[in-house]
C-alpha cells in the first residue's frame, strides 16, 4: 500500500505501479499493471483548500491527505504502458492552486506520452493574478476547470463559508475567459442552489464558458445527510431544465453528473455519469457513495450508463420509483423492433476478433461448449454457446461497461448471461468459472461491441 | 427506523482485507467448528460450482483469498448458542446420508435478540439422493424428535426442519414444512395436520422489476410510504440475482437470491444480530467472496412511524447458504 499521511519522505517505501482496473481506481501497489480504461486520468494532491464548501467531498481529507507525490507521479512515467490511451491529466485533490509543487505536477504530466491536455480543478479564487494564470498556461495547463456554486456574494458565501469567495471567483474566472486556455465551468447541485441554475448559467454566459457542468451533490462524508444538502431529483428537475434551456439558447455546452437521465427529457444527451480514472489514497473509497436504481436492469438507460440515484439519497428519500420514468427496453432496440437482430457481415468478422482477443471461443471449446449465433439484443450482443448432445442453448450478453448487475466486469465490457435450466447451468458454472478469471485479464480496453465500429 | 441506524450504510470493502492475519485466522480457527466428517473447513480447490437456497447451482465468484466453506458460518451460529458439538454433530450425519452440498441451511435471528435458530431444507434436485423424504434425514436429527407425519398425497418438492438450540439438545419436537414447487405454497405440519403458510413468487431482478414493484404494492403489510420500497429492498441488497415474495398470515417476507458476503455482512449490521456473530462474519467474510448466499427478512405493518420512517416492523432475518 503506498503512503500513510505520517510516513515522511525518507520512509516512505519505493512506490509500485498502481492497479487500474475500473472507474473507481485505488492507488494500490500491483505486480503487474493494466491500462487505464478512460481517456482521462485524475492525480490528486494537495488536500488543502482556502474555501469550506459546505458539501466538499474530501472535507475529511484536508489538511490530513499526503496524495501523490510528484516523485511518486514522476516514478510511474518508467512504465509508459500505464497511461496508455491517457490523453488528458486532470489534477486534482484539494485547491491544486495551493500546491507549491504544481508545476512539477504539470511539467511531469506534460512528460506523459500522448497527452493533450493538462486540466487543473480549482475554486478559481487565485486565477485573477494574471502572471500566475500565465505561467500556469506557458507550463502547459490549457483547461481550467472552475467550481462555481453560488448566483452571487450572498448564496457563494454561504455556501463556501468565506466572504468575499465570490468576488474571487468571477474574477478568476473573467481571466481565464480572457486567456487561450479553455474555461470549464462545475457546479454541485444542493439545496442551497438548485433553484438558481438559471441564475449561474446567466452569471458565466457572458463568460462563455467552454462547458458547463452541474454534478448532483455526491454525498461521500456526512452519512446520513444531517447538513441536508441533497436535493429532491423532482424538485431539481424544472430548475436544470431551464438552466439547460437557457444553455441551449445560448449555445453554451452543458452537461449534468448523478442526475437521472430519465429526469432530463430532451436535455438526455447531456447526462453523463462517467469518471476519469482516479488515483486517490485507498481510504477515500470506501465511503464514496455507491449508486443504484429499482429500474437499472428494466430501463433501457440503466444499462447505458446512467448510474440512478447514489444510496444515501435512495435512504433519505426512497427510490423515487414514482418519480423515475425508466426507458422501455425495446424503445432503444433497432428500428426492426424488439427481435434480436442478426449481425450484418463487417459487425460479424468484427465481433470474430473481438472472441479471439478475449480467447472465448478456445475456452468454450475446452469444455465442450460451442459458440453458435451472435445476435444484437437491444443495447446488448447475445453469444449463444450450444452443448451437445443435450443440446442446451444458453447465452453470454456482453454490454458497454455499466454499473449493474453483471457476470464479470472487463475493461471493455460488462457480462452477464441468460438463465438456463438446472442442469444446463450446471454444465455451464466450469465455463463461467475459467471465463470469470481469464477474460478480465484479456481485455485491456479498446474493444467495443461491433455496431460501435473499432478504433 | 431510529436515524442513528441509517448511517450503517456503506458496504464494508473487502478489498483490504489481509489474508495473513493472525487476527482473522485465529477467529476462524477459534470458533470451535472442528471438521467433522466428509465436511472441510476449506472449500475443495476444485469445487467450482455452488447452491443457492434452492438449491440451484452457480458458478463460485472470484476469491483471491484461501476459501472457506460457508458451513463454517453455520457452525460458528451453533457454537455462539453453546450447541456446537450437537450442531457438528448434525451437518455430519446430514452429510453422511445425502452426500456433500445437498443440504440447505439457513441461520435466523431477531432484531436485538442474541438467540439464534436454524432451519435446514431439502430439496429433491438432480444431485441429491432420489429417495429423498423426511423418513431418510430423520434418523440424522435422532435423538430430536419429528412427530410429522405428511400425508402421503401432498406432492412436495421440498421440505424444512426448524431446529432451535432447545430443540438440538433434545427438549421439543422439530418443526416441518412442506412445499410446493409448482404451486409456490409451503404447509406446517404437526403430527397429520396440515396448515397452509406461505405463498411464493420470485421476480428477476434483471427483467421483473415492474412486477415486483406492482407485487409489493399490493402486500397487506407494506404501507404506503415513499420510503417504504427503500426499506423493502434497500439499495444495498437490490444487486440480487432473484428476489422472492412470501406471502404470509401476519406478513411478509421478502428474500435477495445470491448476494454477495459484503451484502450479507450489511445485513447483520442493519438488523442488529448479535455483535459476536456479526463481527465473527466480517473476520470471516474475506474467506468467503466466493460463495453466493441468500437473506431473507420479514415485516410487517406496525402502529408507530419513528421519525417519519413508514411504519415496518422488521422481524426475523435469515442468512442461507448450503453444505
Ligand atoms: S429509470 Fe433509473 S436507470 Fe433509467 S434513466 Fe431513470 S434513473 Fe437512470
Amino acid at each position: 500500500m503506498p503512503l500513510s499521511s505520517t510516513a515522511t519522505s525518507a520512509q516512505r517505501p519505493v512506490v509500485p505501479p498502481p492497479a487500474w482496473s475500473g472507474g473507481a481506481v485505488q492507488w494500490a501497489a500491483h505486480e503487474a499493471p493494466r491500462l487505464a480504461h478512460s481517456e482521462n486520468l485524475l492525480i490528486t494532491f494537495g488536500f488543502h483548500c482556502n474555501l469550506a464548501c459546505t458539501f466538499c467531498l474530501v472535507e475529511d481529507g484536508l489538511d490530513r491527505l499526503e496524495g501523490i507525490t510528484p516523485a511518486t507521479f514522476r516514478s510511474w512515467l518508467q512504465w509508459p504502458e500505464l497511461f496508455r490511451g491517457v490523453t488528458r491529466i486532470i489534477l486534482s485533490g484539494g485547491e491544486a492552486t495551493l500546491e507549491p509543487e504544481l508545476f512539477d505536477y504539470i511539467a511531469i504530466a506534460r512528460q506523459v506520452p500522448g497527452v493533450q491536455h493538462i486540466r487543473i480543478q480549482t475554486n478559481g479564487t487565485r486565477l485573477h493574478d494574471r502572471a500566475y494564470l500565465d505561467s500556469l498556461i506557458a507550463a502547459g495547463v490549457n483547461e481550467f476547470f472552475v467550481s462555481v456554486h453560488g448566483w452571487d456574494e450572498a448564496s457563494t458565501a454561504k455556501i463556501t463559508q468565506r466572504n468575499g469567495a465570490f468576488r474571487a471567483i468571477v474574477k478568476g474566472l473573467e481571466a481565464v475567459s480572457a486567456s487561450s486556455a479553455a474555461l470549464l465551468t462545475n457546479t454541485c447541485i444542493c439545496t442551497d442552489n438548485y433553484e438558481h441554475l438559471i441564475d449561474i448559467v446567466q452569471l458565466l454566459a457572458p463568460l462563455r464558458p467552454d462547458q458547463m457542468s452541474f454534478w448532483t451533490l455526491h454525498l461521500r462524508v456526512d452519512r446520513p445527510d444531517t447538513r441536508l444538502a441533497m436535493a429532491r431529483v423532482g424538485d431539481v428537475q424544472p430548475h436544470l431544465l431551464r438552466a439547460f434551456d437557457l444553455c441551449d439558447a445560448q449555445k453554451l455546452p452543458a452537461l449534468v453528473k448523478w442526475f437521472p437521465r430519465c429526469l432530463l427529457q430532451h436535455h438526455h444527451p447531456k447526462h453523463d455519469d462517467s469518471q476519469p480514472t482516479t488515483l486517490v489514497e485507498p481510504t477515500f473509497w470506501p465511503t464514496v457513495p455507491r449508486y443504484s436504481c429499482i429500474y437499472r436492469t428494466a430501463c433501457a438507460w440503466g444499462k447505458q450508463g446512467c448510474n440512478g440515484l447514489q444510496h444515501p439519497y435512495i435512504e433519505a428519500f426512497g427510490w423515487e420509483e414514482s418519480v423515475l420514468q425508466p426507458v422501455a427496453l425495446a424503445s432503444l432496440a433497432p428500428a426492426k423492433g424488439d427481435q434480436d437482430l442478426q449481425l450484418d457481415g463487417q459487425e460479424l468478422r468484427r465481433w470474430q476478433l473481438t472472441l479471439q482477443a478475449l480467447g472465448i471461443e478456445d475456452l468454450a471449446a475446452q469444455v465442450g461448449w460451442q459458440l453458435t449465433a451472435a445476435v444484437r439484443s437491444g443495447a446488448a450482443l447475445r453469444q449463444h454457446l450450444r452443448k451437445l448432445p443435450q443440446d442446451w442453448d444458453v447465452y453470454l450478453e456482453f454490454s458497454a461497461p455499466h454499473s449493474g448487475p453483471a457476470f464479470v466486469r472487463t475493461a471493455s465490457f460488462a457480462i452477464s448471461h441468460g438463465r438456463a435450466s438446472v442442469a444446463a447451468e450446471a454444465a455451464l458454472a466450469e465455463f463461467l468459472t475459467t471465463l470469470r478469471t481469464t477474460v478480465a485479464a484479456r481485455d485491456s480496453g479498446g474493444l467495443r461491441l461491433p455496431w460501435h465500429g473499432h478504433d | 427506523m431510529p436515524t442513528a441506524a441509517l448511517a450503517a450504510t456503506a458496504l464494508p470493502d473487502w478489498r483490504s482485507a489481509d489474508p495473513t492475519s493472525p487476527v482473522v485466522a485465529a477467529l476462524l480457527a477459534d470458533t470451535g467448528y472442528v471438521a467433522p466428517i466428509g465436511v472441510d473447513r476449506d472449500e475443495p480447490s476444485d469445487r467450482q460450482t455452488l447452491y443457492d437456497f434452492c438449491l440451484m447451482p452457480y458458478a463460485a465468484q472470484p476469491n483471491p483469498l484461501r476459501r472457506a466453506q460457508s458451513v463454517v458460518a453455520l457452525q460458528h451460529s451453533f457454537s455462539q448458542m453453546n450447541v456446537g458439538v450437537q450442531g457438528r454433530a448434525l451437518i455430519e450425519r446430514l452429510t453422511a446420508v445425502l452426500g456433500p452440498q445437498c443440504t440447505v441451511w439457513g441461520v435466523k435471528n431477531r432484531p436485538d435478540s442474541d438467540e439464534l435458530w436454524w432451519e435446514f431444507y431439502f430439496y429433491r434436485r438432480d444431485h441429491v439422493p432420489p429417495q429423498l423424504s423426511l423418513d431418510l434425514v430423520r434418523p440424522a436429527f435422532a435423538p430430536m424428535v419429528i412427530d410429522a407425519q405428511p400425508p402421503a398425497d401432498l406432492a412436495w418438492t421440498f421440505f424444512s426442519l426448524e431446529v432451535t438450540a432447545a430443540q438440538l439438545r433434545c427438549e421439543r419436537p422439530l418443526h416441518v414444512r412442506l412445499y410446493q414447487e409448482g404451486v409456490d405454497l409451503s404447509w406446517s405440519v404437526r403430527g397429520r395436520q396440515l396448515e397452509l403458510e406461505n405463498h411464493y413468487r420470485h421476480f428477476e431482478v434483471d427483467g421483473q422489476t415492474p412486477q415486483l414493484l406492482a407485487a409489493l404494492a399490493t402486500s397487506v403489510h407494506a404501507p404506503r410510504h415513499p420510503r417504504t420500497l427503500a426499506r423493502l429492498i434497500p439499495p444495498q441488497l437490490h444487486q440480487a440475482w432473484r428476489i422472492w415474495l412470501a406471502r404470509k398470515r401476519k406478513g411478509d417476507t421478502i428474500y435477495f437470491q445470491r448476494v454477495h458476503v459484503a451484502q450479507v455482512a450489511w445485513l447483520l449490521r442493519r438488523h442488529r444480530w448479535p455483535p459476536l456473530f456479526r463481527l465473527w462474519f466480517e473476520a470471516a467474510a474475506p474467506f468467503l467472496q466466493h460463495v453466493q448466499f441468500d437473506l431473507g427478512v420479514d415485516f410487517a405493518r406496525s402502529d408507530t412511524s419513528i421519525d417519519g420512517e413508514p411504519p415496518i416492523a422488521f422481524g426475523k432475518t435469515g442468512v442461507y447458504a448450503t453444505f
